[in-house]
C-alpha cells in the first residue's frame, strides 16, 4: 500500500547493543481496533495509523507473512504483539510511539541454577549483536499519524524540535507559531498570559505543568490582572495546547484553553539504546544589560508601603543576561526505574526595546487621531524586565507487576523578577521593587492498564503546589497613591483520577472515559501596610465528574460526546464599610453552584488525507476568590450581589488535509481552516481591583494552518483573523451596548481587563536543512495587525512585523549549536494582546547563541 | 481605623461630608480681655516713651501702627502733662517693635485724629492749619511734610476712594483731591446748614459706590445730619437729621463714627446727647437710603455700665460691629460693645478697668520755680493692667484689636492695649433684651439629630445661639469629652465641637446655654449618637455552599459498564 510505504529513510544508528525497550508512556492507554485479516504489511500500516505511532520495517520482513487481523481494546504493545503473533517478529520502541520491527529473539538459554542470581532473569534480553538490525541499508517504512480525532480537533502539540528551534527568553515565546494563541505580557516578569481565541487572563486559559495547575493572577493597578506562570522553559519538553472548553480530566473550570506543558522525561534526554543520559546546555545572549543598580524608594521586604515609610535602597539586576541547564536521565533496574534530574539557571537584566520605530501611530478606529504608542521611547532601557531564576527538576517513574507505574515528580523555581505597573503613567516608566516568587510542584501519578482487559485504563494523578511569592510594592512618588506590598501564599491540591474502557458495540467500538477531578486553592494574603483590598484571602475548590464517549461507527466517522458535572465552592473573608462612618463590614461568603457542561464533535474522514470536523461544547469558570470577594467589598456592589461564573459556548468547525509524497519524495503538507465562534456569558471585568459581570463577550473567527516540510526544506504558515470582537453589557456603554471593535477605549474601557485580541496575527517560517540536515537555517516573521487602540493615555501595543533568524548546527553526534537573531530589524514594537496599560516594548535585536552537549 | 486613601471616592467623599477627615478645633471659653502692649512713661531721665497718646492708631502698608503722644516724651517731667515732648512713634501689628520715630515738638506728628493711610503706604492726615494735609513717608528725612495746601478751611477727614482723596473741609465743604495732590475740586458746598447740615467731619465710600457723611452742625435737630452724595458731588441728600434728645449728636471726637456693615447698612454713632437715654452718645443703624433709621443704644451718661462717649464704631472681621466708649461703664474709664447683627445682641465685651495702682512717674518739676509737685490725681491718678479711657478701638490686617488708651496702663501714663474679644461673653453682659435661643444644634453640617458612628470616630456638633451668655455640655456618655463648658457663640460656620465618643452606646448630647438676660430660661437642645463597635458583625453571603453531591452522576456510567460486560459476555 503507497501510503504505507511512504517514509523517510532514516539513517538507524548503530549505537549500543540494541534493547527491548518497553513501550512510551503514550504507548500504555488502550484503544479500540478492527483490522480484517491479511497482509501483514497492511494490517501493521493501519494499526500504526490507528494508533498513532510509527512503526519502521523492512519489505523483507513481512514479504508473504499475513496477519490474523485485531479486534477489540488493545494498548500499542498488545496490539502488536497480537498482530505480529505467529510471524516471528517483534516490535522494539526506540523512542515515545516509535517502534521496529526485528526478528524475535531466540528464547534465552536456561540459566545455569548455581550461576543465574534470581534477579538477573530479564524480561527482555538484550539482543545479541548480530541481530541488530542493518545500520544503513536498511529501509524503514514509517506509518504516519491520522489527524487527530474529533475531540481533539483543537489541539496542537510542540516537539522538542519546535521548543527548541528559537531558544527561549519567557515561556511565552514557545508558543508563538500556534494559531489562534496570543501570548500577552510576555516581557512582564514572569509573566504567561495566553490569549486562546480571544480569551485571556483571569485563569481562562489553564496553564499545567506536568498536570499541575500552575498559574496565578497578579493586580498590576490600572494596569489590570496579569497571569503568571512560573515555568522555565529551558526543562520542557513538551507543550500542547487545546483550545475551548475541554471535557478532558484538566478541564475543569476552563473557558478558553489549556496549555500542559511537560517537563522533560527520559526518553527526551535517553539517546536511543542509553541507560543513562545527560544533556548540558548554555545559552548566551547578546542583550545589553544597561544599568544594574537602581536606588528605589520603597519598601523593605518587611515594611510598610506607606511613602512616608518610604526609604531608598539598592536594588540589583543581573548583569550579563545568559542561561544554563544541566539535566540527566537514568534507567535503573531493568528499565523498570527512571529517573530524571535537572538544574538551570536563567538571568538577564533589563533589556533595551528595538531602535527602529515611533512612538506615535494614527488610531485605527479614528483615523486623523494620533495617539502615542507608548512612555518607553525607540531604544530605550525598558525598566522591570529582569529575571534571575533557579529551576530544579527531579523526576522518578517505577514500573510495577501487571502494567503499572507510578511517577513521582517534584519541581522547584525561585525566580526574583521584576514586575512592570501600569505602563500608561509616567511615573512607571522606572525601576521599581522586585518581586520574587518561591514555588514547589508535587506530583504523583499512577497508571494501571492491564493488558487484555479493555475495561480498565487507569489513571489517578495526585498534585500539591506550594506558592509563595512578595508582590513588591512601588511607591508613586508624585502622588498619594500607593500600591501595596504582600506576601501570597498560594497551596493548590489536586486530584485527577479516570478509567478508560473500550466497549465494542454493536454500531462500533466505543471508548468511554469517566472520571473525577477535585481541585482546592488556599490563597493567603499578608499585605503589609493593613491593606486587604485588592487581593483578598480564601479557598476555593472545584469538583467534577465528566465522561467522555468516542464511537466509530465506521472507518470515516467518529463520534465524539461529553458530559461534565462540575461544582465549585469559594470561601473567602472580605471587609467592607457598613455604611456607618468609620464602621468595618466583615463579610463571609460561602457560595457553592453546579453547572452541566455538554461537548458534542464528530470527524468525517472520506480518505486518509482529508477530514472534516465540527464541535460544539460548553465551560465555565468560576470566579476566583480574589474576584469574589473584591466584587463583594466594592463600594458600588451595596446589594452585596456575587459574581457569576463565566459560561461559554465554543463552536468550531474546520477541514484538516494531509498530503504527502505530492510533488517531492518523502514530501508532507498539512493544512487546516478552523472557523469558530466563542460567546461567554457573564464575562468577567473588572477595574480598580473590582470586578463585574458583563453580559457576554464575543470572540469570532478563523485559523488557517499550512506546513509544508520536503526534508531539505521546510515552510510553516499559520494566520489567525477575528471576525468579531464585542463585549456587550459593559458599564462603559450606554444603555448596556455592545463595545465592538475597532474603536478607542477610553482611561476606563482600557483598564479593565477587556482583552482585545489582534485583529490578525501571522507567522510566517521557512527554513532548509542541509549538509545531510546536520545544518538548518531559517527565517520567522511573526505580524500582528491591532484591532484597536488604546485609551486616552497611551495607544497600547501596534501593528508590528517581526522578522527572526533561526538556526542550528549539529556538530557531531554530542554537540549541537542553535543560534537565533530575534528581532532581526531591530523594531520597537510591544507584543499583542497585551493591555493598554501594561504595554511595554519588547526587546530589540536580540542574538542567542545555544551550545547543547549530549551523552 | 481605615485611611482616607484606602477608601473607594464615595467612602472618601462620605468621610469628608462626615467630618471624618480629620480632627476639627474644639471650642475654646475665652472670655473679652484687654492688655497692655506699650506702658507710656512720660520723661524720664533716660527719654520716656511718651504720656497720654491723642491720636488712633493707624496700620500702614508695612504693618505697622502709627500715633502719636501728646507729651512725654522727653527726659526731664517738666509739666503736669508728663513732659512736654509729644511722640511719634510706630509698633508692629503683632504688638512688637515698638519705636520712638520722632520726640518733641507738638509738631513731631499732626494732632489729628483722622490719620490716613493711603494705598501708596505713606500716612495723611489733616494739618493744623487751614487747608493743609500732611504726609509722612517712612524713611524720609523730612518727617511729616506739606502735602497739599489750598483746601478751604481746616480739613477734618480724608477718605481714599476710587484714585481719589475726598476730604471734609471747614463749615461746609465737600471736595474732592487727586492723589499727588495738585487738583482739589469742590463737590459740595453747604449752603441751608440748617438743611443740609454743616461742619462736615467724616465720610466713608459706600458699596453702592457713593459717599456718606456726617455733619456735626446744622440739620433739622441742630444736632448734625448724615448725608450722602455722588462722587461728582450730585445727588447730595439729607438721609438722616441727628437731635441730642432722640438720637444724640455728631462731635468731631468720634474719630470713627461711621461704617457700612456686611448687611448693607451704615451703622454710627453720635459722640454725645442733649439727656435722657442718649446724653452719652448712641449707635444706630440706618439703610443707605436714609430709611429704617434704628437706634440701637442710646448711652446714658455716668449710668449706662455699657459706658457713654462712644468713640469709635468698627466692623470686626467677624461681621460684628464693634463700639469702643470714652468714658463710663461700671469702672468710669470707658467700654467696648459689640453689636451681633445676625442676631441683634448688644452685649459689653469689656470694662476697662480702675486704676488700682500707684502713680509712677508723676512728680514734675516746673521749669520755672525748679519745685516739683505731683501730677494732678485728674491726669496721671494712677496705674492699671490695660490702661482706660479708650481714646479708640482698631483691628489690625492680621485681626488683633488695638486702641490707645489715654489713662492708666503701668505708669499711669496711658498705654496702647490689646484686646482679645475672646469666644464668650460674660454672663449679665447683653445689654438689649434679646430672648435665648439656641439654633441648629445638629451633628455635622447636616444638623443631623442623630448619626451612627463606629467607635473611636469623631463627629462634630455644630449650632448657633442668640442671647445666650454661656452653654455647657451634658451626656450620658460618663467621662465624655463634651462634658463641661461649650462655646456660647459657636456658629455653623465658624465653630463646632468635635465628640469622640468612648464607649459603644447610645448617648445623649445636651447643650444647655444660660441667657445673658436672665429674665429669660435656659436653652437646651440634644442629640443622640449611637456608637457601635468599629467591626460590624458579620453578614454571610452566598448560599453556604457544600452540598451538590457528584457522585451520583457516576452511577449512570456504573450502569452503562455493567451492560456492555453483560452485553459482551452474551452476544
Amino acid at each position: 500500500m503507497r501510503a504505507a510505504c511512504l517514509g523517510a529513510v532514516l539513517l538507524l544508528s548503530a549505537g549500543g547493543p540494541l534493547l527491548a525497550q518497553p513501550a512510551a508512556a503514550g504507548a500504555v492507554a488502550e484503544r479500540s481496533y478492527q483490522i480484517e485479516p491479511g497482509t501483514l504489511n497492511e494490517a501493521l500500516n493501519r494499526f500504526a495509523r490507528r494508533a498513532g505511532i510509527t512503526l519502521s520495517f523492512t519489505p523483507q520482513q513481512i514479504e508473504g507473512l499475513r496477519s490474523r487481523g485485531l479486534n477489540g481494546p488493545y494498548t500499542v504493545e498488545a496490539g502488536l504483539a497480537a498482530l505480529l503473533s505467529g510471524t516471528g517478529l517483534t516490535a522494539r520502541a526506540q523512542a515515545p510511539d516509535q517502534y521496529v520491527l526485528q526478528a524475535r529473539p531466540p528464547a534465552p538459554p536456561a540459566p545455569p541454577p548455581q550461576a543465574a542470581p534470581p534477579q538477573a532473569a530479564p524480561a527482555a534480553p538484550a539482543m545479541p549483536a548480530s541481530a541488530e538490525p542493518p545500520s544503513l541499508a536498511t529501509v524503514t517504512v514509517v506509518a504516519e499519524r491520522l489527524i487527530e480525532p474529533a475531540n481533539t480537533a483543537s489541539a496542537q502539540t510542540l516537539g522538542r524540535e519546535a521548543l527548541e528551534r528559537f531558544p527561549a527568553t519567557s515561556p511565552g515565546d514557545l508558543l508563538r507559531e500556534v494559531t489562534g494563541v496570543t501570548v500577552a505580557n510576555s516581557r512582564n516578569g514572569s509573566s504567561l498570559d495566553v490569549n486562546i481565541r480571544g480569551m485571556q487572563g483571569f485563569g481562562r486559559v489553564k496553564i499545567l505543568v506536568d498536570g499541575t495547575e500552575s498559574s496565578g493572577s497578579t493586580y498590576k493597578g490600572y494596569g489590570g490582572e496579569t497571569t503568571q506562570a512560573y515555568v522555565d522553559p529551558e526543562l520542557l519538553g513538551e507543550i500542547k495546547v487545546e483550545k475551548g472548553p475541554n471535557a478532558g480530566p484538566y478541564g475543569a473550570g476552563v473557558v478558553g484553553g489549556v496549555v500542559s506543558m511537560s517537563t522533560l522525561t527520559a526518553d527526551d534526554l535517553i539517546p536511543s539504546g542509553q541507560r543513562l543520559g545527560l544533556r548540558l546546555r548554555g545559552t548566551w545572549v547578546n542583550q545589553p544589560s544597561g544599568t544594574t543598580r537602581y536606588a528605589i524608594a520603597g519598601p523593605g521586604l518587611d515594611g510598610s508601603a506607606a511613602p512616608a515609610d518610604a526609604v531608598t535602597r539598592d536594588v540589583s539586576l543581573p548583569g550579563r543576561s545568559w542561561n544554563g541547564s544541566l539535566a540527566g536521565a537514568w534507567r535503573l533496574l531493568d528499565d523498570k526505574l527512571e529517573l530524571v534530574a535537572g538544574l538551570s539557571h536563567r538571568q538577564s537584566g533589563n533589556y533595551v526595546s528595538g531602535q527602529r520605530g515611533d512612538v506615535l501611530t494614527e488610531s485605527i478606529a479614528t483615523p486623523g487621531l494620533i495617539n502615542r504608542v507608548s512612555l518607553y521611547r525607540p531604544g530605550q532601557t525598558v525598566y522591570n524586565t529582569s529575571q534571575d531564576t533557579d529551576s530544579v527538576l527531579l523526576k522518578a517513574a517505577l514500573k510495577l507487576p501487571n502494567e503499572q507505574k507510578i511517577s513521582l515528580g517534584y519541581s522547584q523555581l525561585k525566580s526574583r523578577f521584576g514586575e512592570a505597573r501600569s505602563a500608561g503613567f509616567a511615573e512607571y516608566i522606572a525601576q521599581l521593587n522586585l518581586s520574587h516568587v518561591d514555588k514547589q510542584l508535587y506530583s504523583a501519578q499512577y497508571a494501571w492498564s492491564p493488558v487484555g482487559n479493555p475495561w480498565v485504563d487507569l489513571r489517578v494523578n495526585v498534585w500539591a503546589s506550594d506558592s509563595t511569592g512578595y508582590q513588591a510594592a512601588d511607591i508613586r512618588t508624585g502622588g498619594p497613591e500607593t500600591h501595596r506590598a504582600a506576601w501570597t501564599d498560594t497551596q493548590a491540591r489536586g486530584l485527577e483520577a479516570w478509567n478508560t474502557s473500550v466497549m465494542d458495540l454493536p454500531v462500533g467500538p466505543l471508548t468511554f472515559k469517566y472520571g473525577v477531578t477535585w481541585l482546592r486553592e488556599d490563597v493567603e494574603v499578608s499585605p503589609l501596610d493593613n491593606g486587604t483590598y485588592m487581593d483578598p484571602s480564601g479557598q476555593r475548590s472545584l469538583r467534577s465528574v465528566f465522561a467522555q464517549a468516542e464511537l466509530q461507527p465506521t472507518d470515516w466517522l467518529l463520534l465524539n460526546a461529553g458530559l461534565r458535572r462540575e461544582r465549585y465552592e469559594v470561601r473567602g473573608r472580605g471587609e467592607t464599610d457598613s455604611g456607618i462612618a468609620g464602621q468595618v463590614l466583615p463579610l463571609n461568603i460561602a457560595h457553592g453552584e453546579t453547572r452541566t457542561n455538554p461537548s458534542l464533535g464528530l470527524a468525517i474522514q472520506p480518505s486518509e488525507a482529508l477530514q472534516f470536523f465540527a464541535r460544539y461544547s460548553e465551560g465555565w469558570r468560576p470566579p476566583t476568590v480574589k474576584e469574589t470577594v473584591n466584587s463583594l467589598v466594592a463600594a458600588s456592589n451595596t446589594a452585596r450581589v456575587l459574581l457569576k461564573p463565566e459560561r461559554t459556548d465554543s463552536q468550531e468547525a474546520g477541514v484538516k488535509l494531509q498530503l504527502k509524497n505530492q510533488w517531492l519524495p518523502n514530501d508532507r503538507f498539512n493544512a487546516g481552516l478552523t472557523l469558530f465562534d466563542n460567546v461567554t456569558h457573564d464575562y468577567t471585568y473588572g477595574f480598580a481591583g473590582e470586578f463585574k459581570n458583563a453580559g457576554r463577550a464575543q470572540f469570532r473567527g478563523w485559523e488557517l494552518s499550512l506546513a509544508y516540510d520536503a526534508g531539505g526544506f521546510f515552510s510553516r504558515y499559520s494566520h489567525t483573523r477575528y471576525r468579531q470582537v464585542a463585549f456587550c453589557g459593559i458599564d462603559y456603554e450606554a444603555g448596556g451596548g455592545c463595545a465592538d471593535m475597532p474603536r478607542i477605549l477610553g482611561l476606563d474601557t482600557s483598564s479593565s481587563g477587556f482583552y482585545v485580541p489582534p485583529r490578525s496575527q501571522t507567522s510566517v517560517t521557512l527554513g532548509t536543512r542541509l549538509l545531510e540536515k546536520r545544518l538548518t537555517l531559517g527565517l520567522r516573521m511573526t505580524a500582528a495587525k491591532a484591532y484597536v487602540t488604546g485609551g486616552v493615555l497611551i495607544g497600547g501595543w501596534d501593528s508590528h512585523e517581526v522578522y527572526d533568524l533561526f538556526g542550528s548546527w549539529r556538530i557531531h553526534r554530542h554537540l549541537d549549536l542553535a543560534f537565533a537573531v530575534e528581532n532581526l530589524r531591530d523594531r520597537f514594537y510591544m507584543d499583542a494582546s497585551t493591555s493598554t496599560m501594561l504595554a511595554i516594548p519588547s526587546p530589540g535585536r536580540t542574538a542567542k547563541v545555544t551550545l547543547t552537549y549530549t551523552f | 481605623m481605615t485611611s482616607l486613601r484606602t477608601l473607594t471616592p464615595t467612602a472618601r467623599a462620605l468621610a469628608i461630608a462626615l467630618g471624618l477627615a480629620g480632627p476639627i478645633s474644639m471650642a475654646h471659653a475665652v472670655l473679652p480681655s484687654a492688655e497692655a502692649v506699650v506702658n507710656f512713661t512720660a520723661a524720664l531721665p533716660a527719654g520716656g516713651n511718651g504720656a497720654r497718646p491723642s491720636t488712633p492708631l493707624t496700620e500702614a502698608a508695612d504693618g505697622y501702627l502709627y500715633s502719636r503722644t501728646a507729651t512725654g516724651g522727653g527726659t526731664v517731667l517738666n509739666s503736669q502733662q508728663g513732659g512736654n515732648s509729644a511722640v511719634f512713634f510706630r509698633l508692629k501689628n503683632d504688638a512688637t517693635g515698638f519705636e520712638v520715630l520722632d520726640s518733641g515738638a507738638s509738631t513731631v506728628a499732626p494732632t489729628s485724629t483722622r490719620w490716613l493711610a493711603a494705598s501708596d503706604g505713606h500716612l495723611y492726615s489733616p494739618g493744623p492749619s487751614s487747608g493743609l494735609i500732611q504726609r509722612y513717608r517712612h524713611g524720609a528725612t523730612t518727617g511729616w511734610e506739606t502735602f497739599h495746601t489750598g483746601s478751604s478751611g481746616f480739613v477734618t477727614s480724608i477718605l481714599e476712594a476710587d484714585l481719589q482723596f475726598y476730604l471734609t473741609a471747614g463749615a461746609s465743604t465737600l471736595a474732592s483731591l487727586s492723589l499727588d495732590g495738585t487738583q482739589a475740586i469742590p463737590l459740595y458746598t453747604i449752603t441751608n446748614p440748617t438743611l443740609e447740615g454743616g461742619t462736615p467731619h467724616y465720610m466713608v465710600r459706600g458699596s453702592d459706590g457713593r459717599l456718606y457723611g456726617l455733619h456735626t452742625t446744622g440739620g433739622s435737630g441742630f444736632a448734625g445730619t448724615l448725608f450722602r452724595m455722588d462722587r461728582d458731588g450730585n445727588g447730595y441728600q439729607v438721609l438722616q437729621n441727628f437731635n441730642a434728645l432722640t438720637t444724640g449728636y455728631q462731635k468731631i471726637n468720634a474719630v470713627r463714627p461711621l461704617v457700612e456693615a456686611g448687611d448693607g447698612k451704615l451703622y454710627g454713632i453720635t459722640y454725645d446727647g442733649g439727656g435722657g437715654d442718649v446724653s452719652g452718645g448712641a449707635i444706630y443703624r440706618i439703610n443707605k437710603d436714609g430709611s429704617d433709621f434704628e437706634l440701637i443704644h442710646g448711652f446714658a451718661s455716668n449710668t449706662d455700665r455699657a459706658g457713654y462717649n462712644p468713640n469709635t464704631v468698627l466692623l470686626g472681621r467677624d461681621g460684628h460691629i464693634y463700639v469702643s466708649t470714652l468714658n463710663g461703664g461700671a469702672n468710669g474709664g470707658g467700654t467696648i460693645v459689640r453689636y451681633r447683627i445676625d442676631d441683634g445682641v448688644l452685649e459689653l465685651l469689656y470694662t476697662f478697668e480702675a486704676l488700682t495702682g500707684p502713680a509712677q512717674n508723676n512728680i514734675w518739676t516746673n521749669p520755672t520755680s525748679g519745685a516739683t509737685a505731683t501730677v494732678n490725681a485728674a491726669i496721671n491718678g494712677g496705674g492699671n493692667a490695660a490702661g482706660r479711657t479708650p481714646y479708640h478701638l482698631m483691628q489690625a490686617s492680621n485681626g488683633q484689636f488695638y486702641g490707645v488708651a489715654q489713662r492708666g496702663g503701668s505708669h499711669g501714663w496711658g498705654s496702647v492695649f490689646r484686646f482679645d474679644p475672646g469666644d464668650e461673653v460674660a454672663a449679665g453682659s447683653m445689654l438689649n433684651d434679646v430672648p435665648a435661643e439656641l439654633l441648629n444644634f445638629g451633628i455635622n453640617v447636616a444638623h443631623d439629630p442623630s448619626a451612627t458612628l463606629a467607635l473611636g470616630q469623631s463627629v462634630n456638633l455644630w449650632w448657633n445661639t442668640k442671647g445666650v451668655a454661656s452653654c455647657a455640655g451634658t451626656s450620658t456618655e460618663p467621662g465624655s469629652t463634651w462634658i463641661g463648658r461649650q462655646s456660647a457663640k459657636a456658629t455653623s460656620s465658624t465653630t463646632a465641637a468635635s465628640v469622640k465618643p468612648g464607649r459603644a452606646g447610645t448617648w445623649t448630647y445636651t447643650l444647655t446655654c444660660q441667657p445673658q438676660n436672665p429674665a429669660y430660661p435656659p436653652v437646651s437642645a440634644a442629640v443622640s449618637l449611637t456608637v457601635v463597635p468599629t467591626v460590624a458583625d458579620g453578614i454571610d453571603v452566598g448560599n453556604g455552599g457544600g452540598g451538590g453531591a457528584l457522585a451520583w452522576l457516576l452511577l449512570p456510567l456504573m450502569g452503562l459498564a455493567l451492560w456492555a460486560r453483560r452485553a459482551r459476555r452474551h452476544p
